[in-house]
């Protein structure tokens, strides 16, 4: 269905080949992987493969056929002759991907409007409804009525896919396109594409997570700077990678590395250090949005929280910073009352308690640069003179391992990976003793999301710290957490010891979380 | 956080019952705030009214009191005032001694006329530059000659039209001749700056909608750069355009006076200037009023147009 | 990444370089006219009327013989005046509307933001014409009536601007931080509030220098033959048959101050957005 042989792609204004002597090929039924991180070159050659490189583009190669179209030189109108009916797209989150001002019916029909001469309004609309219909979109009468942001996540990425469908393509490239999804719809997206796989379909699924490709592909290539480092059957990649890069890819996953404290058993008549006694709260019309959540946490241990996307585990999180106030419950630091006391009273001791967001960026001031950040927070530390700040600056850009030429920059300019390490570094400066954190590695790839974990441990067991571990990944909290809360619709539906939960998971939520995990785990 | 996504979309999901009694609540605000600031102002309209014969015996002005109402007090003056408004009646100008609605009615030909062409203009001229300009010169060359149009003030630029087309050229009368070529050089010089406007937002609308990721979506589904401009990002660039409508009319309303004045034309823009310096209040009130009709109802449109466009702003407030 | 703070980022300020200097220009020659010509604005010379520009009136004489060049320069205190008065009544006015509206419970808030939509949907000009129309013609007027015109733009931004901010992640992670009230204020609330405002402000006083001129044009603004850049293009228009330079020169310095505003104010924005430009 498609070979490339030696392809090389260059961008004007950048320095190396954005794709660099790529070869491969897929047979129809089959299911190539590609897997690296954002900046590999993955989406470049995806792109490449559509005739849809910027402007400027220089394409070499040996070979590169799609569908059996030599397609070296291609002018755009054979370009547009291939795309949607030899070759489709899914790219990740149907919501922008997607035209936002059109319904779902009239997206899945432009296909083959495009390609295919006038057809009646009834007999297009029938259309609709069967590709709709195929990638199990129920009731698909209302649907393609619809917009986009009207329907659930799944349910758009669903439509994604029939409209990339829709012109019958003997091809499909999907482009990241469970990343935007919780867990439990990512497996069933990840169940749909292995039936258009079924059906003879030839698939090039691309993604920076071994694992989540791992239950679809049959061959994987792994990518770095343009480049495949490794390409192998799935089964054999998995179980005995060869490159180095491959292997610290495979490392860096959650899964793979567990970080849990050397099992600081709740020490017996120690006060925790923070303490949440059924937390209530509610928003607007009698929503709740947090429904009696309780937990101790001590001193070098972690508590973690799971739960998709809307099942209050933010605003757990607000709670216990003090942030919003409880509806009832109360919370302890250090065994004095945290919840219901005065901002000011607060105040004196919000260093003790510190916290760190999925995406700091809008958390640093626009205008500050990494500098001026650390500055404000270590001139509240009363333990650092004026004096003393620079040094103090300078020991907490070490602590984090951030390299000191970065002092001056702002926190746009950072990546964000250096970001979440300078929010750390700002947290660090109030020298807290409980740490929450919200997701804070789901933004990142993944080795950079492994090395932030790792700073994590280290400055856990270094410091004592306590935390408490807000996360849609069920992997990354089983390497970090002894104590896991498992969240749905802000009710607590298991709580307990980490390794319990997850070898004897009691309630059906966490049970369907966790194979919808271990979906995409096995290897 | 949510409550305050609930706030907007609450604003935006005003029923069309709701958005009439909003019209009618600015046309009154307008009238009411005209008026009393129009009461406010010192002096004795039955001066203005006597023009240069102000030097008459007191009697005299004491029956012109009585016959314009202006001895009864205040409230009794607001409220016939409001009463005659109802009824379409804007009042009797103090100085032409005509009703107000004929002499605004006599203007408002031309100075449509005038707006209505300046608007074709603009349109074309912005429809243009947004959809010819696809290189990065050809768009720096015009981003700077939009900044020179939405920059130039309108009394400058039909002067310099003048000079250049009219004296210079002669290709087009420099005065009013009531034809359609003296209403060339008038709506150029007022669709200038509107022109500029739009063009800008519109290609701003434009390139943000081709940068969006569902473009990749559907190039990739074989469709024609036509197919997506006319189907897709058009639209997205509509979207955001169409809010500039209600800022456009008024820019042209605004403008006609200048233009009017810079071409000696006659128009609605005449008719506000000479009663705003004379002072003939019962002239300015009928302006004051029908410009906020006019905007009301633009603003109607507008809302209901954005609404069709872009059905996020009428959804529920999507929070995951 | 290398690039962006090399030679792009000099290039980019290049408009803006040139814009402030054109201002600053401008402003000198408000102070000290005379420090750029000698001739006098106001003395007439039958003899020398409707002269062509030449090396001794670069923008020509008008009717009366006055020279055209240094009645701009001396227009443009007049400008300036307008341009930076009306735009610092209007900030100011603007700023406490905006952020009282922001801080109002939602009915308050409501029908302040009403009011001021309402107000926006009337382009500054015709506002600006409304204003003078309720408050008569006159110098002090028209000053007044730009100042009206442009204020309800200043509260909108001023609003959204302190509602934006409050909601700010910034301001949530200063609190957590244990970051006191009263600093909060001063080092993020307030700067990261005024920032486009003040560079709204500065694209501003080039429109509020335009609907003076244009005000002033119209004849209700100062009488002849104060030199003034709307009087002066109100006059010339008379004699565009026969002298062209007489509206065309002030014309082209209002234009050069509206686009130099503009551009200084988007770097400004820009800026102000913590981006580098």
């Amino acid at each position: 269905m498609i070979e490339v042989r030696n392809l090389r792609v260059d961008l004007p204004g950048t320095r190396g080949p954005a794709v660099d002597g790529i070869s491969l090929s897929i047979a129809p039924g089959e299911c190539l992987a590609i897997v690296g991180e954002s900046g590999a070159g993955k989406s470049m050659l995806a792109r490449t493969l559509l005739g849809l490189t910027p402007a400027g583009a220089a394409i070499t190669a040996d070979e590169l056929s799609v569908n059996g179209v030599d397609v070296r030189g291609l002018g755009e109108a054979g370009w547009r002759a291939l795309r949607g009916a030899s070759i489709a797209l899914v790219s990740q989150d149907a919501l922008v991907a997607l035209d936002p001002l059109r319904r779902v019916g009239r997206e899945i029909a432009e296909p083959f409007e495009v390609h295919e001469k006038r057809m009646p309004r009834l007999e297009r609309d029938q259309r609709v409804q069967r590709l709709l219909q195929r990638v199990a979109v129920p009731e698909p009468l209302l649907r393609a009525g619809q917009f986009a942001h009207e329907l659930s996540g799944g349910l758009r990425q669903r439509a994604l896919i029939a409209s990339a469908l829709a012109a019958n393509p003997a091809i499909l490239i999907a482009d990241e396109p469970t990343t935007a999804l919780d867990v439990t719809v990512q497996a069933q997206i990840l169940r749909l594409l292995a039936e258009l796989k079924a059906s003879g379909i030839a698939v090039l699924l691309i993604s920076h997570d071994l694992l989540v490709v791992a239950e679809l592909a049959d061959r994987i290539a792994v990518m770095q700077r343009g480049r495949f480092v490794e390409v192998a059957p799935a089964a054999t990649l998995l179980a005995d990678p060869q490159h180095p890069y491959t292997r610290e890819l495979l490392a860096a996953a959650p899964s793979n590395r567990p970080r849990a404290a050397a099992a600081p058993a709740a020490p017996t008549g120690a006060t925790p250090l923070l303490s949440a006694r059924s937390l209530m709260k509610s928003y607007g019309r009698g929503v709740r949005a947090v429904d009696d959540v309780s937990f101790d946490l001590f001193a070098g241990g972690t508590v973690g929280i799971v739960g998709e996307s809307g099942s209050g585990k933010t605003t757990v999180a607000k709670l216990l910073l003090g942030i919003d106030e409880t509806d009832s419950g109360t919370v302890l630091l250090d065994d004095k009352p945290w919840s219901g006391v005065s901002e000011s009273r607060r105040r004196a001791r919000r260093g003790q308690i510190q916290l760190i967001h999925q995406d700091s960026l809008g958390t640093f001031d626009p205008r500050y640069s990494a500098q001026r950040i650390l500055a404000e927070a270590t001139g509240l530390d009363s333990a650092v003179t004026r004096a003393g700040r620079p040094a103090r600056i300078h020991e907490l850009f070490d602590q984090v391992e951030l390299p000191r030429a970065l002092l001056a920059r702002r926190a746009q300019e950072l990546s964000g990976g250096q970001r979440q390490r300078l929010a750390i570094a700002r947290a660090l400066a109030r020298r807290p003793r409980v740490l929450v954190l919200d997701e804070p590695v789901s933004a990142l790839d993944v080795l950079i999301q492994s090395h932030v974990l790792d700073l994590l441990a280290t400055l856990r067991e270094r410091m004592g710290l306590a935390m408490v571990f807000i996360s849609h990944d069920l992997a990354v909290v089983r390497g970090l957490c002894d104590q896991v809360l498992v969240m749905k619709e802000g009710r607590v539906v298991e709580q307990g010891a980490t390794e319990t939960i997850f070898r004897l998971p009691q309630h059906a939520f966490t049970r369907q979380l966790l194979a919808a995990a271990r979906l995409v785990e096995q290897a | 956080m949510k409550n305050s996504e609930q706030h907007t979309s609450g604003l935006r999901r005003r029923t069309l019952f709701g958005r009439l009694g909003g019209m009618v609540l600015v046309v009154w605000g307008a009238a009411t705030v005209g008026f009393l600031a129009l009461r406010l102002v010192p002096g004795d309209p039955v001066d203005v009214m006597l023009g240069v014969h102000a030097d008459v015996s007191e009697s005299v002005r004491e029956s012109v009191r009585a016959d314009w109402g202006l001895a009864d007090p205040p409230i009794m003056q607001y409220l016939a005032y409001l009463g005659r408004l109802v009824r379409g009646d804007l009042g009797t100008s103090y100085r032409l001694q005509s009703p107000v609605a004929d002499i605004i009615g006599a203007q408002l030909v031309p100075t449509v006329a005038l707006m209505t062409l300046a608007l074709a203009v603009a349109l074309v001229l912005a429809a243009g530059s947004a959809l010819l300009a696809r290189g990065a010169r050809s768009r720096a060359l015009l981003s700077m000659l939009e900044l020179f149009a939405v920059s130039s003030p309108t009394f400058w630029t039909g002067l310099v039209l003048i000079s250049i087309f009219g004296f210079g050229l002669g290709w087009f009368p420099v005065v009013a001749t009531g034809g359609i070529a003296a209403l060339v050089l008038p709506a150029v010089t007022l669709a200038l700056p509107v022109a500029g406007i739009i063009s800008q937002v519109f290609r701003q609308g434009l390139d943000a909608a081709s940068a969006l990721p569902f473009v990749d979506t559907v190039r990739a589904r074989g469709a024609t750069h036509a197919r997506l401009v006319v189907r897709h990002t058009l639209r997205h660039a509509a979207a955001n355009s169409v809010t500039l409508t209600g800022y456009i009319v008024g820019s042209l309303l605004g403008g006609s006076v200048l233009v009017e004045t810079v071409f000696a034309r006659p128009g609605l823009g005449r008719v506000a200037l000479n009663a705003i310096i004379n002072r003939d209040i019962p002239i300015v009130l009928g302006i004051i009023v029908l410009a906020a009709v006019v905007f009301s109802i633009v603003n109607l449109l507008v809302d209901l147009l954005a609404d069709r466009i872009d059905p996020r702003l009428t959804a529920p407030a999507v929070y995951s | 990444m290398s690039g962006v703070f090399g030679q792009r980022t000099l290039q980019r300020r290049v408009p803006a370089l040139l814009a402030a200097a054109f201002l600053l220009l401008l402003v000198m020659s408000a102070v000290a006219p005379a420090l750029f010509t000698s001739a006098d604005p106001l003395q007439t010379d039958v003899a020398a009327a409707l002269l062509q520009p030449s090396r001794h009136h670069p923008f020509g004489t008008d009717q009366a013989g006055r020279d055209v060049f240094s009645r701009v320069l001396y227009g443009s205190r007049y400008s300036l005046v307008i341009g930076f008065g009306a735009t610092a009544i209007a900030l100011a006015i603007g700023l406490a509307v905006g952020a009282a509206a922001a801080s109002m419970r939602r009915f308050g808030d409501g029908v302040l933001s009403r009011a001021i939509e309402i107000v926006m949907a009337f382009p500054e000009f015709l506002l600006a014409l409304i204003v003078i129309a309720i408050i008569g013609p006159g110098e002090s007027s028209l000053l007044i009536a730009v100042a009206i015109a442009v204020m309800p733009a200043y509260a909108r931004v001023a609003r959204v601007q302190t509602l934006v901010v409050r909601r700010a992640g910034y301001i949530e992670a200063a609190r957590t931080l244990g970051v006191a009230r009263t600093s909060t204020l001063l080092r993020h609330i307030i700067p990261n509030t005024l920032g486009p405002l003040l560079a709204m402000a500065t694209m501003g006083v080039g429109t509020a220098i335009a609907a003076g001129a244009g005000l002033s044009f119209l004849g209700l603004g100062p009488k002849p033959p104060t030199p003034e850049w709307g009087l002066i293009l109100s006059e010339g228009r008379n004699f565009l048959a026969t002298a062209w330079w007489i509206a065309v020169f002030p014309g082209l310095v209002i234009t050069a101050t509206v686009i130099a505003t503009s551009l200084l104010g988007r770097h400004l924005q820009f800026v102000s957005a913590g981006r580098r430009p």
